[in-house]
């Protein structure tokens, strides 16, 4: 229970690592609209590879990345299953109402594909940027929202506060659930519904701490004079580096690339 | 006028309601700049609630108080009081904000709206007098109690405060946490004239400090230095208050027709008599 770490930050001194967090959290969101974008199999190459370099580049062991692949490979197996039968054109194989197409198989792999990468590229983001990192260049995207009144300071706020007591309240769990067990709860045995009824005892404290917790929070908080995030400074500030626009300027590259193999050939995916 | 001013000062956390249970009954104090000053009592005496109402956190409900002649209920001046009288409380996991030690200790200069560059500094020098520079990039649940209440007081420092209160700091830490901690304290006192209030309920705690305050039921017992307090032997029997054990020793020792003339407070004073004693 302890070994659960949020976001799965592996500290580092690669490029990666390096890129400010607000470019990254660009750069995944537009692996992952060029993985959708992609029609056939060179465009969708290209944004793989793109995808590839980028863990290369971030120094983290490729079993982790194969460790984050394993907690969606039902998902990525079932719509494979799934597309293999729902191809159009010849069937090259047929029992009952099932047919393989070669249509189908390629869709199938094409959307596996796609699946696997798109984890792929979100877990290069968070190997190698930490969870303050992220909430803090998200509260800097998410800035012109302010305009429309949406509290975004607030909720970078909500999310450092629960990054902070995530494994503290974990840790409380465990006490608990050991100072129930040594007055004989019973957590192990018994059906879905008995184990789920044994968790009863263990809640009821752990919200009660957690109010507790909440109130301490605030009295401390309100004597360190915070009210909000209006005329509030950050003493770290992010700054893009030269380097950045390097990325930058092969990352415009590389669409450029992309766009015209999404041309040459006719798109694969055909429902 | 001193530094800090309680005056006439009553609380009570049902102001409304027909039994009024006061915390507070008419406290008067007067701390000048610089002091250590030790709040001594029981659970329940009142102490808790003294650390609150010093930066204004709650209001009294009659009385005032004044930092450097600020009301602390005077809601624009509000942060600079917060600022001027840092409040570190019991549990030092509850406190911490941000994830990040050096992150946390950065939050109050943060919501005062200090310059970046001039944030990082505080942080940095806040860090170095708790000792706690080489853990700035730590996460604050992988430190020891001790280690976390330091970055607390850390984060306090940073706000430059007048004034330090802390609420029971040690109560939640093992005897080397609490000594971390009471080094640092009485250091900040020393060396960077901080202003300390310290509410304890432990004796061997608030010898240390320049001044002792006892309460109970919501007044103010006794007021003095820990000489005259703890030599008191009676008057803290009386209140069930513990005596440190070299007093004790003492006091029966005395009791027992021994020509004891001073209650010593610490061991090795103590030693020193009994070794004259003897002789």
């Amino acid at each position: 229970m302890m070994d659960i770490t949020i976001g799965q930050f592996f500290p580092g001194k690669s490029i990666m690592h390096k890129i400010d967090p607000r470019l990254k959290i660009c750069l995944t969101i537009f692996s992952i609209v060029l993985l959708f974008m992609a029609q056939n199999f060179l465009s969708l190459a290209v944004a793989v590879a793109f995808i590839f370099i980028g863990m290369l580049i971030s120094k983290v062991p490729v079993k982790l990345y194969l460790k984050s692949i394993r907690a969606v490979i039902f998902i990525v197996v079932f719509t494979s299953l799934l597309n293999v039968f729902y191809g159009t054109g010849e069937p090259i194989a047929q029992f009952w109402v099932f047919k393989v197409t070669v249509n189908g198989i390629l869709n199938s792999v094409f959307i596996s594909t796609r699946i696997i990468s798109l984890i792929l590229a979100s877990s290069v983001l968070t190997f190698t940027t930490s969870p303050t990192q992220l909430t803090d260049a998200i509260e800097r995207l998410l800035k012109p929202l302010t305009y429309i009144k949406v509290p975004v300071h607030e909720f970078a706020m909500i999310m450092t506060i629960a990054l902070r007591f995530v494994p503290l309240l974990l840790e409380e769990t465990d006490k608990i659930m050991q100072a129930q067990k040594a007055r004989g709860a019973d957590m192990e045995s018994g059906g879905m519904v008995q184990r789920i009824k044994a968790m009863i005892p263990v809640l009821i404290p752990l919200f009660v701490s957690a109010f507790r917790r909440a109130y301490d929070l605030a009295t401390a908080m309100e004597s360190r004079c915070y009210h909000g995030g209006e005329g509030r400074t950050k003493m770290k500030i992010l700054k893009m580096q030269k380097s950045d626009f390097f990325v930058i300027l092969l990352v415009l590259i590389l669409l450029v690339v992309f766009l015209l193999s999404n041309r040459i050939f006719p798109p694969v995916f055909m429902m | 006028m001193a530094f800090i001013e309680v005056e006439n000062v009553h609380f009570s956390y049902n102001p409304n309601e027909i039994n009024v249970v006061e915390a507070l009954d008419g406290v008067n104090l007067s701390i000048e700049q610089g002091e250590f000053v030790a709040i001594l009592g029981h659970n329940g005496c009142g102490k808790s609630t003294m650390a609150q109402l010093f930066n204004g956190m709650l209001a009294p409900t009659a009385g005032k108080i004044t930092i450097s002649g600020v009301l602390t209920t005077d809601e624009e001046k509000q942060f600079e009081v917060r600022s001027a009288v840092g409040l570190v409380q019991q549990n030092p996991d509850n406190q911490m904000v941000a994830g990040i030690v050096e992150e946390d200790v950065a939050f109050g200069p943060e919501n005062l709206g200090v310059p970046p560059l001039e944030i990082r500094q505080r942080v940095d020098e806040a860090l170095k007098t708790v000792d706690m520079y080489a853990y700035r990039t730590h996460a604050p649940h992988k430190l020891s109690g001790g280690q976390k209440q330091r970055v607390a007081i850390a984060g306090i420092i940073a706000m430059e405060p007048k004034c330090i209160v802390l609420d029971e700091p040690t109560a939640m830490l093992d005897p080397r946490g609490r000594t971390e901690v009471m080094e640092t304290i009485q250091k900040l006192n020393r060396e960077n004239g901080i202003t300390i209030i310290l509410i304890t309920h432990y004796m061997d705690e608030a010898v240390q400090a320049g001044r002792v305050v006892v309460m109970d039921s919501g007044h103010i017992l006794k007021d003095g230095t820990p000489k005259e307090i703890f030599s008191d032997v009676p008057f803290l029997k009386k209140h069930d208050l513990d005596v440190p054990q070299v007093t004790e020793l003492m006091y029966r020792l005395k009791g027992a027709g021994l020509p004891v003339a001073d209650m010593p407070l610490e061991t090795e004073e103590g030693l020193r008599m009994l070794a004259e004693l003897i002789q």
